[in-house]
């Protein structure tokens, strides 16, 4: 019993931080595909009239694709930092572990949200552009106001992670 | 890092002259023509101009016409972008005249609108056919002429019916019970697919009632024939299908001969388009003249920097012409043009695009270059990244003509990017970790002497840096607002409203600072620079409230803005999270190649894939994000502190065109 329990906490550990890793990229990831689909319907719409806004309407409902990239780097960062991938010789206990997956979080809820939220700003850009297609500068703006909340996630998950001693 | 002064000149020309000279004056392209009100219009004075612009209208109507209409056949239309990149035909502007002949023109678009009318007549033909064959299709084994169904024979009329195969025996029996001996019914045949089959029913013209009354209880539907049809339904067939290949020929007779011409008519337009667009332009401004009989007087905004080029310009017709100089009166807002020079000039567009400064404000773009390029630097933070992309844009700015805005667009995006290369290099991030991560790179080793930071595993130094950049530029922001408060002879809330707050902003920091053990400066002395800072803002910035305790309630709540100092000075830490985002990609690309890279040749192809696309991949994400955020910076955390966007861009009359280059 006791060499189970001693195994168990052993692998808890690592076990935590993939957790944390697969929320991360989970989803940021999906908050993205969210935002971008969000786009997507006014990027669809405005194509129906002038298919040359394509090269515009493309950068636009971009823009809430790179929460799912901060999510992805933080689960890369958490991985290497347990040696889950890259072969670093390093044991993680349980309590490195559940530090490692609360790391992830910021990332995970911040980039969920506010990519959705990114999302909807850039189908109204869009659909912006589809009127003023000279604003195309504002259009870009307006969306990386959400994004803000995503990067000081995104900072906030590395600086925890850099934070933790193993 | 200035804003041009403007100067108001009114002018008057005799007419014989006035199209020369507001040729010259396009030319020169820096006057801006100042509409006069409507009660000064007296349209009997204007209205040959009226006519002439009308008729530049209709020529320019005619020339989107034609590329409207040839845009589908020509095959040489040349991109927006290659045009951009400066892909265009030189030409004079006599040498546009002449190409761009009225004459010659008209010929072209009267053979276009008639090939229009002959393509349009050969399509609708066709669709006309095409909609006859479909009617007929289901009559085809009808044994006779279709014209029994429309006028019949003096004796006989004939009907054709349409009913559900149910219904098919109730209508023979109704129409036998009707007619008995006088029918003559005929049932098509029908098909196993088919739910209802057709009848055809001739009958004495006399019983047409009968045969009437006898459909009234089935569900039947008459079907009409036609008039033009007299054959039976298979020789129609036959003659519609010869008909709808003549059309189809004469279609494509049609199109071969639009496309023939279509590439060159298209670039003619294109010319005759630019330069109808110069000579709509001048009218538009001479419109906004005022005329008598033998006078035209014009007003308009100029640089005073552009005065003796004008004088200049003009000067040949000095006996004709009358110039009056005005500088703006009180309350009257000249249009803004920026003038700036070196590195900031390509800032200018990125300025207006959040707003133009109002005439006589500042303007800020000066301050706001250095900054947007270090944060650029700072956010896409690679030197890899950074020398891949100045030198592609080097290159395009060497070999191509590229102009205007996309010009100055490049011009940013290669210095930010040499910016990158600065910070990559200091911080030893060339293709993410790639000169550590593969062994073959290990000759590039000696790079990592210069770097200083290691933002990866001390990322609390880059995130000071990133703080302290943003606390500098708020500061300069408050420091701008204070120096227009001065200038507008407003120095009390100068002192109250910015300095109140520069004291005490920087009485925290400093009182952080001491006693975190970084500054030697005694925790008291920080501590007392920002209790005065607190109480200049608690005495004044309730100064607007008429009771005592409402000045000390709102000077007292203004302090709460601290927070939106400490959030803007927060909003600067997204320099260290894209820098280390970019270097972040960087490295994970580079971890993923190692991974496959053991996996024996195919590993290693398979590896330089994932380093070209994935690095190819991060340098177009984090360039936009990097760009984005910087400019974000500017445009909310300090802009947000002094900046007045209410001003009018200069758009002076020019020979702008947008497929030809103008030599002259």
């Amino acid at each position: 019993m006791e060499t189970v329990l001693a195994t168990m906490a052993e692998q808890l550990g690592p076990a935590l931080v993939i957790l944390g890793a697969a929320l991360a990229v989970g989803f940021a990831g999906s908050g993205s595909a969210w935002g971008i689909g969000l786009a997507n319907e006014a990027a669809a719409g405005i194509m129906t009239e002038d298919p040359k806004k394509f090269g515009y309407a493309l950068v636009l409902l971009a823009l809430p694709g790179t929460q799912g990239i901060y999510g992805l780097l933080v689960a890369f960062i958490a991985l290497l930092k347990a040696g889950l991938i890259g072969g670093g010789d390093v044991t993680v206990s349980v309590w490195q572990g559940l530090g490692i997956g609360c790391a992830c979080l910021p990332i995970a809820i911040s980039g969920f949200y506010s990519a959705i939220w990114q999302g909807k700003s850039s189908a109204a850009s869009i659909l912006m552009i589809s009127k003023r297609p000279d604003q195309i500068g504002k259009a870009v703006i307006l969306p990386a106001m959400c994004e803000t909340y995503a990067v000081f996630g995104l900072l906030m998950s590395i600086l925890m992670l850099n934070g933790i001693q193993l | 890092m200035a804003i041009s002064d403007m100067q108001k000149v009114h002018m008057a020309v005799h007419k014989t002259i006035s199209d020369e000279v507001m040729g010259r004056i396009q030319k020169l392209g820096c006057c801006q023509f100042i509409a006069r009100s409507h009660e000064s219009v007296d349209e009997r004075d204007i209205a040959p101009l009226r006519t002439r612009l009308r008729k530049i209208e209709e020529l320019l109507g005619e020339a989107r016409f034609v590329s409207r209409f040839l845009e589908p056949f020509a095959t040489e239309k040349g991109s927006g972008l290659a045009r951009a990149m400066g892909d265009m035909p030189s030409y004079s502007l006599d040498a546009l005249s002449k190409v761009a002949s009225e004459d010659t023109f008209k010929t072209t678009s009267c053979k276009l609108r008639d090939l229009e009318k002959r393509l349009s007549d050969a399509r609708t033909g066709m669709s006309r056919v095409t909609g006859l064959v479909a009617q007929l299709k289901p009559l085809a084994q009808l044994p006779y002429s279709l014209d029994f169904y429309t006028t019949g024979t003096e004796e006989t009329a004939g009907n054709l019916f349409s009913v559900p195969l149910a219904q098919a025996d109730a209508l023979k029996s109704a129409l036998g019970g009707a007619l008995g001996e006088m029918l003559d019914l005929y049932a098509l045949p029908t098909s196993e697919k088919d739910t209802s089959q057709l009848f055809s029913v001739i009958f004495p013209r006399e019983k047409a009632a009968d045969v009437q009354n006898a459909m009234h209880d089935i569900t039947a539907s008459r079907i009409d024939v036609p008039a033009q049809l007299k054959d039976t339904a298979a020789n129609e067939l036959v003659r519609l299908d010869e008909e709808y290949g003549e059309l189809k020929l004469s279609e494509e007779t049609v199109v071969d001969e639009i496309t023939a011409m279509a590439n060159d008519a298209y670039k003619e337009c294109q010319l005759f388009s630019d330069y109808w667009t110069i000579q709509k332009n001048r009218a538009d401004a001479l419109i906004d003249g005022e005329q008598t009989e033998q006078i035209l007087l014009v007003s308009f905004w100029i640089p005073k920097t552009c005065m003796a080029r004008f004088t200049q310009a003009t000067s040949l017709y000095q006996d004709l012409i009358d110039v009056v100089t005005t500088d703006p009166e009180e309350g009257e807002l000249p249009p803004t043009l920026l003038r700036n020079k070196g590195l900031a000039e390509p800032m200018e567009p990125l300025i207006t695009m959040y707003g133009t400064p109002t005439y006589g404000a500042f303007d800020p773009t000066g301050i706001v270059t250095p900054f947007f390029y270090l944060f650029f630097g700072m956010c896409f933070g690679d030197a890899g990244y950074g020398l891949v992309i100045a030198g592609i844009l080097l290159l395009i700015l060497m070999r191509k003509p590229v102009t205007g805005t996309l010009k100055k667009f490049l011009v940013i995006l290669t210095v930010s990017n040499l910016m990158a290369v600065v910070v990559g290099t200091l911080t030893f991030s060339w293709f993410g970790d790639s000169i550590t991560a593969f062994p073959f790179l290990s000759f590039l080793k000696p790079l990592g002497a210069l770097q200083v930071l290691d933002p990866m595993n001390d990322p609390m130094t880059f995130l000071g840096i990133s703080l302290s950049l943003g606390f500098i530029q708020i500061l300069v922001g408050l420091f701008i607002a204070m120096r227009e408060n001065i200038r507008s002879g407003n120095k009390f809330a100068a002192f109250a409203d910015q300095g109140g707050w520069v004291i005490f902003l920087c009485g925290l920091v400093l009182l952080g600072l001491s006693s975190a053990g970084m500054l030697p400066l005694p925790t008291s002395l920080a501590g007392a620079i920002a209790a005065v800072g607190a109480i200049i803002l608690v005495a004044t910035q309730g100064r607007e409230k008429p009771s005592i305790f409402g000045k000390l309630f709102s000077g007292v709540m203004s302090l709460y803005n601290v927070t939106g100092y400490l959030g803007d000075v927060l909003s600067y830490s997204r320099l260290l999270a894209l820098g280390l985002g970019s270097a972040a990609v960087g490295m994970v690309i580079n971890l993923l190649c190692n991974l496959v890279a053991g996996a024996g040749p195919v590993g290693i192809v398979l590896a330089v894939v994932i380093f070209v696309v994935g690095h190819t991949f991060s340098i177009a994400v984090n360039i936009l994000g990097a760009f984005v955020h910087s400019l974000r910076l500017q445009y909310v955390e300090f802009f947000g502190k002094f900046y007045e966007a209410s001003g009018e861009d200069f758009t002076p009359l020019t020979m702008s065109t947008q497929y030809v280059k103008l030599t002259d």
